[in-house]
């Protein structure tokens, strides 16, 4: 390490080889939402962004800092509040979630592609089964072995 | 963004009011920062609030300063909170490496 005023500790998510010079790092999940990144970014508070959801009562910045620490997934109409407000798709806010439901889709389309479909003409499966491989295409990229 | 191919980063900067924090992802995503104020018990309270980040944002690497180096001056109770941060890391972390 250059600078010797940091100190650096690994933690999981990486390799070490036996030459200390290269570290090899496997791909991370994404948060469940980059909310607090926006909102920073836009250098609001978190005050002013309740008033922007819409929300009542005295303390309309602690629904706001659930959603920021992860510990409350805001309706769907607040995601699309966020989107306005953040001028960020919604699929990009809540990048993590997003993966989820696209793992979860994927997940079932491998086994709709496996059941006989009656009268299956050729677009639909055609969808079905690339919604199936997009399974395997992020399975790729979480573990690159 | 279906993936993130980068690393997360958590910076964390012991100070004498309490700490100061970064969450990075790679080297041009900043995903939070703040100081935090703690008034007493200043280590137990820092080591309770970077469980909750670890926890939050599960980083890849941890930074500190290194409150050892040759030309760096730091308070005895810094000092000791360096000590315990470093282990605390090391004990939520399948391998590990210092430099200093």
């Amino acid at each position: 390490m250059a600078n010797p005023h940091v100190c650096l500790i690994f933690r999981s998510s990486i390799k070490v080889t036996p030459e200390p010079t290269s570290v090899h790092f496997i791909p991370m999940k994404s948060l469940p939402n980059y909310l607090q990144a926006q909102r920073k970014r836009l250098a609001l508070s978190q005050e002013e962004v309740g008033f922007l959801l819409g929300l009542n009562g005295m303390n309309k910045g602690d629904k706001v800092c659930r959603d920021e620490t992860f510990a409350r997934e805001p309706s769907l109409l607040d995601a699309l509040a966020y989107e306005v407000i953040y001028g960020r798709p919604v699929r990009e806010l809540f990048a993590g979630l997003h993966h989820q439901a696209q793992q979860r889709v994927a997940e079932r389309a491998k086994v709709l592609s496996f059941r006989k479909v009656r009268n299956a003409d050729a677009p639909r499966k055609q969808t079905i089964i690339q919604l199936a491989e997009s399974a395997s295409v992020n399975h790729k990229h979480h573990d690159p072995q | 963004m279906t993936h993130n191919k980068l690393i997360r980063i958590l910076a964390i900067a012991p100070t004498a009011r309490g700490f100061g924090y970064a969450v990075m992802e790679g080297s041009s995503r900043l995903i939070a920062f703040s100081n935090k104020s703690i008034l007493q018990n200043k280590n137990e309270r820092t080591l309770v609030w970077v469980g909750k980040f670890i926890r939050r944002y599960e980083p890849a690497v941890m930074v500190l300063p290194a409150v050892n180096a040759a030309d760096t001056r730091r308070a005895k109770r810094i000092k000791q909170l360096h000590q315990r941060l470093v282990g605390f890391s090391c004990s939520n972390a399948r391998k590990q490496l210092a430099f200093a």
